[in-house]
């Protein structure tokens, strides 16, 4: 025991002076640099906003750019009257199931191909030319055979999703570290040990990065199957706004699809934070 | 090979154990890789026993197939050639009564210290409340209170190396098997590892099949040093050590004859250190 005492004064030793860091002016020097960071995009910002405004007409005609304060009109307009709030329900909803389902399934398959290396090596020749095709070019087909209504754009962000997730899953499968497998066997594991112990964790970073990456295309999913044909939906308004040459109706839907999107992505940052807490690196 | 089926279980193995019966028995192994287009003989005719409660070293030149030989112990691996039995059976599937310290320290890295340490214990169903209590001993014992709930990523080689052991005891597997564990560490802790490894071993008669490319470290830990050849290894000398226990590992080499036993096998090895092909 004493070996082990000796290390233990040691750690004792170097914890024992009480240090004093300058953390006040740690903060306020962080936060002094945050403001001056958050100051600049609002001035770029405005600055941005503001030569749009004043340039479109004098200089730009407003028919292809129209104005920053058409577009607020609109955008004001269509919360009021309800067709943000439909159509943007409707497109959420076909991203979210597309995104759910697409991304089950990848998660599943991918899960099995991983664990199942023979398999794998027979499908992988049709699986790389399927997934080789733009998928967005499917979508007349899934309109074909869905009709115009929410379950072809639910197919179609779904068919995009699957396969972003199912390569991360294959992948963070495949890579799993043997010597760890190897670890849980001895001491007694079970397959199902090895997959919830080791397999599992190990590819929830793959696995997310998958998830991570088809947010956006889920969405990308559910719009391309608006634009080609429906009947509601932010992608539907977007199409139906330049039919009727509405420069400030197609921007205004741009700048929803931008918001949508960007909060999207913001929440997916959050989950990776908590799935990934073991990682020492804050990303 | 599922890791469910092994036909060497602990309760299996218990009964077969009794000090001085042979735990690993290798007899006229042979172990053949194929690497690229290559067929690589790792070891080759080797015979070994090791008894129960027998602290065995292994030191050999790199590539000798000295990992070859745990891994085969161990249950990872087959024998191309010749049996390897474990306390009298063969062995044919993992084998869950060693424990093995590898040399990369493979801890879960999403798991704290604490979940690490406790991780056979959960695999093996242990009672929730024993569990924390081992684990806790488990962690005094190797010197990392304070680190309970930090992660492998967080930790210094030395801290990583005693979580290893300390995992691998908490489940008390009455074989170890060790491969370079301490190749790694700085002379000093590798002195104190040292030291631990000699106490658990004599309080728990634990038998333990150490490999080591330093052979003081096999001259001071080791009942028996077992030198082996370079590739295709085999068994060159099988020399017992008579050194009285209990040792003190800081001060062993000072003793008379430490040194001269230990330049004795660095002669043996050091004829096959250049004959043999790089990793």
């Amino acid at each position: 025991m004493s070996v082990i005492d000796s290390d233990q004064g040691a750690r004792r030793v170097a914890a024992a002076p009480e240090e004093v860091w300058d953390e006040k002016a740690l903060q306020s020097s962080q936060r002094k640099n945050l403001l001056t960071v958050m100051g600049w995009r609002a001035v770029l910002l405005v600055a941005f906003v503001g030569a749009w405004q004043a340039t479109s007409g004098p200089v730009i005609d407003p028919f292809y750019v129209s104005t920053p304060s058409d577009i607020a009109t609109r955008l004001w307009e269509w919360l009021r009257d309800g067709t943000v709030a439909t159509h943007l329900y409707a497109t959420l909803q076909a991203t979210l199931m597309g995104f759910v389902i697409g991304g089950v399934v990848g998660i599943g398959v991918g899960f099995f191909l991983g664990r199942s290396p023979l398999v794998a090596r027979v499908v992988d020749p049709y699986i790389i030319a399927i997934y080789s095709l733009p998928k967005v070019a499917l979508a007349p087909l899934f309109i074909l055979w869905f009709g115009i209504g929410m379950t072809s754009k639910v197919v179609l962000a779904a068919t995009i999703v699957f396969f972003l997730v199912f390569y991360n899953t294959y992948a963070g499968v495949r890579a799993v570290d043997r010597d760890l497998v190897d670890v849980v066997r001895l001491m007694g594991g079970t397959r199902r040990d090895i997959l919830r112990r080791v397999v599992l964790p190990s590819s929830a970073t793959w696995i997310f990065n998958g998830l991570k990456i088809s947010v956006p295309y889920a969405l990308i999913g559910a719009v391309v199957g608006e634009l080609t044909a429906s009947d509601r939906g932010i992608g539907f308004v977007l199409k139906r706004a330049s039919g009727t040459f509405d420069t400030a109706g197609v921007f205004a839907s741009l700048v929803i699809l931008m918001v949508v999107a960007t909060i999207l992505n913001q929440m997916v940052v959050y989950g990776e934070r908590y799935v990934d807490r073991w990682r020492s690196t804050p990303t | 090979m599922t890791g469910s089926s092994a036909s060497v279980g602990p309760g299996a193995a218990t009964a077969d154990l009794a000090p001085g019966r042979p735990v690993i028995s290798a007899q006229g192994v042979s172990k053949r890789f194929r690497r690229k287009d290559q067929v690589v003989t790792a070891i080759k005719d080797v015979d070994l026993d090791v008894s129960s409660g027998e602290f065995v070293c292994i030191v050999g030149p790199s590539g000798c197939g000295k990992s070859t030989l745990l891994n085969m112990s161990a249950g990872l691996m087959e024998p191309s050639k010749g049996k390897l039995l474990f306390a009298g059976e063969p062995v044919t599937g993992p084998n869950t009564s060693v424990g093995y310290i590898t040399q990369k320290d493979n801890l879960m890295p999403w798991h704290t210290v604490e979940g690490n340490i406790g991780l056979a214990l959960h695999i093996r169903k242990t009672d929730k409340a024993k569990a924390r209590a081992r684990v806790a001993e488990m962690i005094e014992m190797v010197g990392l209170q304070g680190f309970e709930k930090s992660y492998p990523g967080e930790l210094s080689g030395g801290m990583r190396k005693r979580v290893t052991l300390a995992r691998t005891l908490a489940y008390d597997p009455p074989v170890l098997l060790a491969d370079e564990p301490f190749g790694a560490l700085d002379a000093q802790l590798k002195l104190v590892m040292q030291a631990e490894m000699q106490r658990i071993w004599a309080e728990t008669g634990k038998t333990i099949l150490f490999v080591t490319h330093d052979i003081s470290e096999a001259v001071a830990l080791g009942d028996r040093v077992i030198v082996m050849s370079s590739r295709p290894g085999q068994v060159k000398v099988d020399r017992r050590i008579d050194f009285p226990r209990p040792r003190d590992v800081f001060k062993i080499r000072h003793q008379p004859g430490f040194a001269d036993l230990a330049e004795e096998l660095w002669d043996i090895l050091a004829a096959d250190m250049h004959s043999g092909e790089d990793m």
